[in-house]
């Protein structure tokens, strides 16, 4: 028995006094109960029957002979994998994407944007990117890929969430990157800009997830990349409101921005429920 | 060598570092299962399957407190064993009967604290089989193991709270049973 249990037993109800006995009664009484719990604590940990030990250990040395390991990748391997079964077309049009942020951030700065002009571009050029970000999930709706992906490791609903937790981290690098050079073009300071660039984001996002499942066919894949560009073209809806960006309409895009999130969640929830239910996704 | 390690090499592949943890847990797991079911035999029975299960599912087993991953599984079966063989939570007889018979041949040669370390596990045994199943298993696992509270509610599932009063209220009850002078006539 270690100090702590000894110290526990101690401090324990075992020890405390219940009844209305003399002093000198329960001193006696605790200290007779005392003895005996702690030889008993002692003597808890009784001899084995080393024979019936030794025919148990050799059942258990059997199974373990027996055994096949099967290894499990860890998380991390899990993303890289995913992000290695991502074909070269996707990955150069990622790659593509992120040079072109980087080129298209530099050329606003050096052209002295007007704040406007700038929010709009790259609100736009944020919501194809997520797009194509978003190809990856995309890939597993159309035409039956859903169950050629699915790996020895992960289910279909785990590898959706692996794609999009790879597009989400894409967005941010290219949204960091756009807020980063061309932020400050913006007056109304970084928080607004970022708004700005999330409201046709999260909403183009809810469209484009929501057609990924409503167009499973055969035509799948077209339909999606054209549901993409649409997605994309609806972005540019701030351009026929010529105040749309001042800050009287703040809060109008906070509300936007908060709805948009909601039914982003609400949408992947759906997604994530229809797959784990299996009706409205027949994957053969 | 570390738990830690055991689990790394044996889901790398090298299954002999299983039969080193039945080794090294064995006797952890017998014990467990000996007090909770009040029976000596089926204890051996219990903590083979408590490591066969072990073994069927190591693969996908994320090393966190390897003793108490096995005492929980050691408990689930504990469980199914109460409500699959239907025995009433009263003195084993198993428990009793193997001390009784080996206490006439051997109470003469052994010496008198053998024997009294005998006496105090089958009181130990049959007062802790008076105790409701839920009190006596964190009874144990705090008493007799020295897990916190805590660690007791992450393996039973029970709140922390719950899991106080139950070693609590246990513990009480033990004592009760244990100063009553005719408790094991």
């Amino acid at each position: 028995m270690n100090e702590k249990m000894k110290k526990e037993k101690m401090e324990s109800p075992l020890n405390e006094p219940k009844d209305c006995r003399t002093e000198h009664n329960l001193a006696e009484t605790a200290e007779i109960s005392d003895r005996r719990i702690q030889s008993l604590q002692e003597a808890w940990r009784f001899q084995l029957d080393e024979s019936k030990k030794n025919r148990s250990l050799a059942v258990i040395r059997q199974a373990a002979e027996t055994k096949q390991i099967r290894q499990y990748p860890s998380f991390r391997e899990n993303l890289w994998n995913q992000f290695c079964f991502l074909p070269w077309k996707c990955r150069a049009a990622q790659g593509g994407m992120l040079l072109a942020a980087m080129l298209l951030a530099g050329w606003l700065n050096s052209q002295h944007a007007d704040g406007r002009d700038s929010i709009i571009v790259c609100s736009v050029f944020l919501v194809f990117a997520g797009n194509i970000c978003l190809s990856g999930v995309a890939r597993l709706f159309s035409w039956h890929m859903a169950e050629l992906e699915q790996t020895l490791y992960l289910n279909l609903k785990q590898m959706v969430c692996i794609r999009m937790l790879e597009a989400g981290i894409l967005d941010l690098v290219i949204l960091s990157l756009l807020a980063g050079m061309t932020g400050r073009l913006n007056s109304l300071g970084t928080g607004a800009y970022l708004l700005y660039m999330l409201v046709p984001f999260l909403w183009s996002d809810v469209l484009y997830l929501h057609m990924l499942t409503a167009f499973r066919n055969g035509a799948a894949g077209y339909r999606q990349i054209s549901a993409g560009i649409l997605c994309g073209l609806l972005a540019f809806f701030p351009v026929f409101f010529e105040h749309a960006y001042e800050a009287a309409y703040l809060p109008w895009w906070r509300g936007l921005g908060l709805a948009g999130a909601v039914l982003l969640a609400a949408e992947i929830y759906g997604i994530l429920g229809k797959i784990e239910g299996g009706d409205s996704l027949c994957l053969n | 060598m570390e738990d830690r390690e055991l689990i790394r090499r044996i889901q790398d592949g090298q299954k002999q570092y299983l039969n080193e943890i039945a080794e090294k847990y064995y006797d952890n797991i017998y014990y467990f299962c000996c007090y909770q079911t009040g029976s000596r035999e089926d204890a051996y029975d219990l903590a083979q399957e408590t490591f066969l299960r072990f073994i069927r599912y190591v693969d996908r087993y994320q090393y966190r407190n390897l003793k108490g991953y096995l005492l929980t599984i050691a408990m689930n079966l504990c469980r199914n064993y109460a409500c699959g063989s239907g025995k009433a939570p009263v003195l084993s007889e198993s428990f009793e009967s193997e001390q009784g018979g080996r206490g006439e041949e051997e109470a003469q040669v052994s010496c008198g604290r053998e024997y009294e370390e005998r006496e105090n596990s089958l009181l130990l045994a049959a007062a802790l089989r008076r105790l409701p199943d839920i009190q006596r298993e964190a009874v144990i696992l705090h008493y007799f193991y020295g897990y916190k509270n805590r660690e007791i509610s992450r393996m039973t599932g029970a709140s922390y709270s719950a899991v106080k009063s139950r070693v609590r209220q246990g513990l009480e009850k033990l004592q009760q049973l244990l100063n009553r002078e005719d408790f094991y006539e």
